[in-house]
């Protein structure tokens, strides 16, 4: 994409997290403002992803070979709602 | 030997007062099991876990055990789903067995005793069971189920299942914390 002010902006980016064998993988990512991480669960039960902070974002339970993706805006921690044990990173380059 | 520890494990796989558990299926020289009573066995021990989270949701009060709770229910249902599914395709009847009957007859004497109990000690019990429980089956299914498995895909299945048991203990050790000394 080429902005008016000269040079080329590289388009936001779109990572992809699986949700297997009750992990999220990889479970720590770093992305550039504005990429979108999108999510897929491959096990077995339903899974969320849920964004640690209050009023974050969050997704509905996805059940098997479901996504839900969300742009990044900062530095971020989030979980499983329903399997608080499961929790991942994302930090901006 | 490894047998005497999954025996031990599942010796230990209850609420502390209760006498009898999952012991003497297991105790005994190690069972040989089929592939038709492996799924026997894995079945009713995901509905064992399903009966416990029943008991939970009609008498606990305590919102991070009725959230566990919930989530035994579904995902043990979930496991139960992929096994019925499998031996359907597999045209495999789940055969019952000295294990899977021994699991039964612990699991009733257990709900009794969580029946039997209110409150915060009903909680503190019915979580303390859930650790002890799911170290249980993590050992049989690692040390029995597993290695004992001869089609693949029954085995691949039981191998899925392994993470779902441990970060369910994960999940229950967190909310056991919360009735460390009560």
């Amino acid at each position: 994409m080429y902005s008016c002010s000269g040079g080329f902006k590289k388009a936001p980016g779109v990572y992809h997290v699986q949700i297997k064998d009750m992990k999220f993988q990889p479970a720590d990512l770093i992305v550039d403002k504005g990429d979108t991480v999108e999510w897929t669960n491959e096990d077995m039960t339903d899974h969320d992803v849920t964004e640690d902070a209050a009023n974050g974002w969050h997704s509905a339970p996805l059940a098997t070979g479901k996504s839900w993706k969300t742009a990044i805006y900062k530095n971020t921690t989030y979980h499983c709602n329903i399997h608080m044990v499961m929790k991942g990173n994302i930090t901006l380059e | 030997m490894k047998i005497m520890k999954i025996c031990t494990a599942l010796a230990v796989g209850t609420i502390a007062y209760s006498l009898m558990l999952i012991t003497p299926a297991f105790a005994q020289k190690k069972p040989k099991l089929n592939d038709a009573e492996i799924a026997s066995v894995a079945v009713t021990a995901n509905q064992i876990d399903i009966n416990y989270a029943a008991i939970a949701k009609e008498k606990s009060k305590n919102a991070a055990v009725l959230e566990f709770a919930k989530t035994m229910a579904n995902d043990h249902k979930s496991v139960i789903d992929k096994a019925v599914a499998l031996v359907t395709k597999l045209h495999v009847t789940p055969k019952d067995n000295a294990v899977s009957r021994s699991l039964n007859a612990n699991a009733e004497k257990t709900k009794k005793e969580l029946r039997a109990k209110s409150g915060k000690a009903f909680d503190k019990a019915y979580i303390d069971n859930e650790v002890a429980y799911h170290k249980a089956v993590i050992s049989a299914v690692e040390g029995v189920l597993i290695p004992q498995a001869h089609n693949a895909e029954l085995k691949a299945l039981l191998q899925s299942v392994d993470p779902v048991l441990k970060t369910h203990l994960e999940h229950a050790e967190m909310v056991q914390k919360q009735f460390v000394g009560k």
